[in-house]
């Protein structure tokens, strides 16, 4: 290997891989704190906020995330907003990310079975009550394995930050090819390993949580 | 004053009409046992006492609440009637313990100390102090539904509903639980109990209703109606089960 290849691969690990932890960690937030509102919002099946909380999961879902990036960074700043490319990313990656996470939340409380939630209010629970005690804990062991899959995809998708400029492990890489093309292939090779090694653990502490909470 | 007194209560889910003119008194000590096919109400009557089901029509007056003014808060009215369900319902997260002070906490506010002393001594009742440390699903169903029945007397409720306590059992541990309810009964607890045990029903039911297709088709005190019963749909109803 050349000392080329080091250099620029030392660039990439050292500028790249904070900025893409950073945007998949932030977005991962988002996810999960959004997905939890959104999903519990679901559990009150009132019509009104499950059609909006409905439009909001189908249209985030249904749109490319590509082009979400894009709307928040090119399109946003024509109405009045502008944010910075890697809050851009957080932002779209994040608001993605919360509209699958809403589907997990949604379906790991409504797996509960009724009984559950029938015997705490029967208990005088009130309707918070039952989703904090008796709902959500047993929803949550439901939610990990879905959860560390988003997780994945949200590392995994965080890269499409590189077109709208963000600096991430893919960008570092694609501005030192610009100075010399054989570097493509090795520094490629290199953080398709380090995705791995993001990757992996999360599929670890999935496998490991499943089993302890089975 | 009752304990219990629906009149002319209605329900009906979508055009399933499931009580048709339901009028009872249950008055405080008594041992209402609910018998009739299945598909008859029977379950439904319960569920419109806590207000697990809110009725279409009439009036349910509990410990002198009425289940229909909307002034009356469910816990109000859930504090006072106690529930145990056919399917147990414990938490499986929780242990027979926690199952027991989670509304004790929760609902009356008692701290955790004193919720656990009448935990255990409710769970010591009903002859499962030493598994107060474990998980339902290491309990046997008749354990399950003791420990249940534990959690719906933590409340200290006027009332105990019994919803087939004993259906989902198998037949050699039914009577394990029947003796916790028999041993209620003795302390003057007020129950009402849906019910297939047709023994107990008899033995310690003070007041017997058959329902069929809604309606109470007949009701009184058990041993009349085992020996005698009035109305067709009760001899037929009868002489399937006995």
């Amino acid at each position: 290997m050349s000392p080329a290849y080091f250099s620029a691969l030392r660039d990439v690990i050292v500028h790249g891989l904070p900025v893409t932890v950073e945007v998949s960690f932030a977005s991962m937030l988002i996810a999960v704190a959004g997905g939890l509102i959104l999903g519990v919002v679901r559990a009150l099946r009132n019509p009104a906020l499950d059609a909006i909380v409905i439009a909001y999961v189908e249209v985030l879902r249904g749109i490319p995330l590509l082009v979400l990036m894009f709307f928040v960074f090119f399109g946003l700043p024509q109405l009045g907003f502008h944010f910075p490319e890697i809050p851009s990313a957080i932002i779209a990656l994040g608001l993605w990310g919360a509209a699958n996470a809403t589907e997990i939340v949604r379906g790991a409380i409504f797996s509960i079975a009724s009984g559950q939630s029938e015997a705490g209010s029967a208990l005088g629970l009130g309707w918070l009550q039952v989703m904090t005690s008796i709902v959500l804990p047993q929803a949550l062991r439901r939610m990990i394995p879905p959860f560390m899959s988003l997780f994945v995809a949200i590392v995994e998708s965080s890269s499409l930050a590189a077109l709208i400029g963000v600096r991430d492990l893919l960008e570092i890489v694609r501005i030192k090819v610009e100075n010399d093309a054989t570097l493509w292939l090795p520094l490629l090779i290199s953080i398709l390993f380090i995705y791995f090694l993001i990757n992996y653990p999360i599929s670890l502490l999935s496998q490991r949580l499943e089993k302890r909470l089975a | 004053m009752a304990m219990v007194a629906m009149s002319h209560v209605r329900k009906a889910f979508g055009s399933n009409e499931v009580l048709k003119d339901i009028s009872l008194t249950v008055d405080p000590d008594e041992v209402c046992c609910i018998i009739g096919p299945s598909g008859s109400g029977k379950s439904t009557v319960l569920r419109c006492i806590n207000r697990l089901v809110s009725i279409d029509g009439g009036e349910v007056i509990v410990d002198g609440l009425s289940v229909t003014d909307p002034k009356v808060k469910d816990v109000d009215l859930r504090r006072r009637v106690g529930m145990v369900f056919q399917q147990f319902n414990l938490f499986p997260h929780m242990t027979a313990l926690q199952n027991v002070t989670l509304a004790p906490r929760k609902v009356r506010g008692l701290a955790g100390a004193q919720a656990e002393e009448t935990a255990m001594r409710l769970l010591a009742k009903v002859g499962l102090r030493e598994k107060a440390q474990e998980y339902p699903a290491q309990l046997s169903g008749g354990q399950q539904q003791r420990v249940a029945i534990a959690r719906a007397l933590a409340m200290e409720p006027k009332v105990m509903l019994f919803d087939e306590a004993t259906s989902a059992l198998d037949p050699e541990i039914t009577g394990e639980v029947l003796a916790v309810m028999r041993d209620l009964a003795a302390e003057h607890t007020t129950m009402i109990i849906v019910t297939h045990e047709m023994g107990f029903a008899r033995e310690v039911g003070t007041h017997l209703v058959f329902m069929d297709g809604g309606v109470i088709v007949e009701e009184g005190a058990p041993r009349a109606i085992f020996e005698n019963p009035q109305a067709e749909r009760t001899k037929a109803f009868l002489s399937k089960v006995l």
